[in-house]
């Protein structure tokens, strides 16, 4: 047996109380405490990375191909083409199925099924680093496989704006829906809740909110319930960046507090989660 | 670490008195109408093995999640090394190693990469990372499996991997719930050697189980829990004690029935008054188990 391996020197320093980290590197080091959960998000994905890779793309870019195809002009530019109004939308739609849904199916999974939830929530970091990492990590990856559709949709279409605020308006929606994801996923008892929530709200949202037609198209009363998605804005607001390379603050505001919103309503949910 | 070696058990070396590391004190815990925990008090030193036996359902998993962060008490106060645990999580986490009752690890993972998981978790410095967690699957016997995928695990490598796991960051103390359910007797052997290894190493343990033996060969102190109450705490040798060391058996008509005595005299004199066949014997942490929760339950029912 191997017993003098044991690091005994190092017990010793940790379990020797709060003298051990001076209180500024402490606080420097809280700053980045959301790391570890990125880290380790970024670790589990990278086994299966094609398995989320192709999930969470497939949708948006067989669409994208479909209406590519059918309508068959090779020829055809971003502000005047249906592809070009089509190609923002599918971004978004790839980043709300890449950051929503996996984001959910992660903790469902992990509280129900693997129970692996305890060990990230037995890291020694606050629920808001323990928030801000999930939310970041999701996040990370749902702009991730969006870029990806927005480069593909240049194989198709050509003639996009790429302001910087293009992709700070994609990462908003990007982190919305990791904070939905969130919530959703704290107050739901198990996968078939959020199955339900994700079939019957989010899925929806990603095809009534703009991102194939005009939310004006839609019959009067569901125009307005548009509006009132976080989604809507959001894709308004990136189809004017990509297509004529000007947002509008009004449309940017308004994702901008969804984010928050959404973010506080995660956070107090965690919080409530975490009581139990 | 030397010397470490040659002060085999944590108890005999210290000259200055045991700190304690953990404590409960009347605490509470229900989930809505269900009373999980009922008023349990204890306290349990630096460099203890202390147990946690009861049947299924007694409360043992909800005192340990109390303890470790995940569940809050009802009402009641715990410490854990020296931090009380509410308004604390952050401080406990750091100082605190958990292997739970079900295997939770990552099944997609390799068993390496499970411990790379918790070393980032935890924050371990990368320059210890490497060495560290080569040093821990020695350890526990799993080098030269730490690059198949936990999925392929018998269930006694993913427990050693879950021990090995909650040692990546050096706490000073462990908790490990049922830690040899649904083992085989030489894997369970295994388990028990390394946590008294780890014990000598310095380290606090509270263990939860339903195995009486296994209250009995390896802990320090045992509390005895049931219906959420703690109706035992003592050293297995004092609870067997606090009974009649030595034991009559007999069967009657209602059944075995047992008489408890404190000197082998006294209890062969009774039974060779017994008329049907006895046996004499030692008493065991069995009968003080099966006596107190027998007892309690009469009470309960009286009440
Ligand atoms: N999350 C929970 N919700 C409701 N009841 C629970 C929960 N966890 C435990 N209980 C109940 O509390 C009691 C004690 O459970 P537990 O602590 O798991 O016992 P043990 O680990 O000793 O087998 C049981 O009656 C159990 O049903
Ligand atoms: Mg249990």
């Amino acid at each position: 047996m191997k017993q003098e391996n044991w690091p005994q020197s190092k017990l010793e320093t940790i379990g020797a109380g709060p003298a051990g980290i001076s209180a500024a590197r402490r606080m420097a080091g809280s700053c980045l405490d959301w790391l570890p959960i990125v880290l380790a998000m970024g670790l589990v994905w990278r086994r299966r990375w094609w398995r989320f890779f192709i999930g969470g793309i497939n949708r948006p870019l067989i669409f994208l191909a479909i209406f590519a195809w059918n309508l068959g002009d090779p020829a055809a530019t971003a502000t005047d083409s249906y592809l070009g109004f089509l190609a923002p939308g599918m971004v978004v739609m790839a980043a709300v199925s890449a950051g929503y849904s996996d984001l959910v199916n992660w903790f469902t999974l992990r509280r129900t099924y693997f129970r692996v939830l305890d060990e990230y929530l037995l890291a020694p970091i606050s629920n808001i680093s323990l928030l801000n990492g999930h939310v970041l990590g999701a996040a990370a990856k749902g702009f991730v496989l969006a870029l990806l559709v927005f480069l593909a949709a240049h194989f198709f279409v050509h003639g996009f704006f790429m302001p910087p605020l293009f992709f700070v308006q994609l990462f908003v929606v990007c982190l919305t829906f990791a904070c939905l994801a969130v919530a959703v996923a704290m107050v739901a008892g198990g996968d078939k809740d959020t199955l339900m929530f994700t079939s019957l709200i989010v899925f929806p949202m990603t095809f009534f909110c703009g991102t194939f037609f005009p939310v004006e198209q839609l019959p009067g009363p569901l125009a307005s319930l548009s509006w009132g998605l976080p989604l809507t804005a959001s894709v308004y607001n990136l189809r004017a960046l990509a297509l004529t390379g000007a947002g509008h603050l009004g449309w940017f505001l308004q994702s901008l507090g969804w984010l928050i919103a959404l973010y506080l309503l995660a956070y107090f949910l965690l919080k409530l989660r975490r009581e139990d | 670490m030397e010397e470490s070696s040659k002060n085999a058990g944590a108890g005999t070396c210290s000259q200055k008195q045991p700190a304690v590391m953990m404590e409960l004190k009347n605490v509470y815990k229900n989930y809505g109408r269900i009373t999980a925990v009922a008023g349990v008090s204890f306290q349990v030193m630096q460099g203890e093995i202390f147990g946690l036996l009861g049947p299924n359902g007694a409360g043992k998993t909800t005192t340990i999640r109390m303890l470790n962060t995940l569940t809050r008490p009802t009402t009641g106060e715990l410490y854990v090394a020296g931090y009380q645990v509410a308004g604390n999580q952050v401080e406990v986490k750091r100082r605190i190693g958990v292997v739970p009752q079900q295997n939770n690890l990552e099944k997609e993972l390799t068993g390496r990469e499970n411990l790379i998981l918790h070393a980032l978790l935890h924050k371990v410095p990368r320059s210890e990372r490497e060495k560290t967690i080569k040093e821990l699957l020695d350890y526990v016997g799993l080098s030269s499996r730490a690059d198949e995928r936990v999925q392929n695990y018998s269930g006694g490598m993913a427990r050693r991997l879950l021990i090995a796991r909650a040692l990546v960051h050096h706490p000073p103390v462990l908790f490990l719930d049922e830690p040899t359910i649904g083992l085989d007797p030489q894997t369970r052997r295994k388990i028990w050697d390394l946590i008294q290894l780890m014990n000598r190493d310095g380290m606090t343990v509270l263990l939860t189980t339903h195995y009486i033996e296994e209250a009995d060969s390896l802990c320090h102190r045992v509390g005895i829990i049931d219906h959420g109450r703690l109706i035992a705490l003592g050293t297995p040798a004092e609870l067997k004690e606090s009974l009649g060391k030595y034991c009559v058996e007999f069967l009657n008509k209602q059944g075995t029935e047992r008489c408890f005595f404190h000197s082998r005299s006294e209890a062969r004199d009774y039974a060779q008054e017994k008329d049907c066949d006895t046996v004499v014997r030692r008493t065991n942490l069995e009968d003080v188990f099966v006596e107190l929760t027998g007892r309690e339950a009469r009470e309960l029912a009286a009440k």
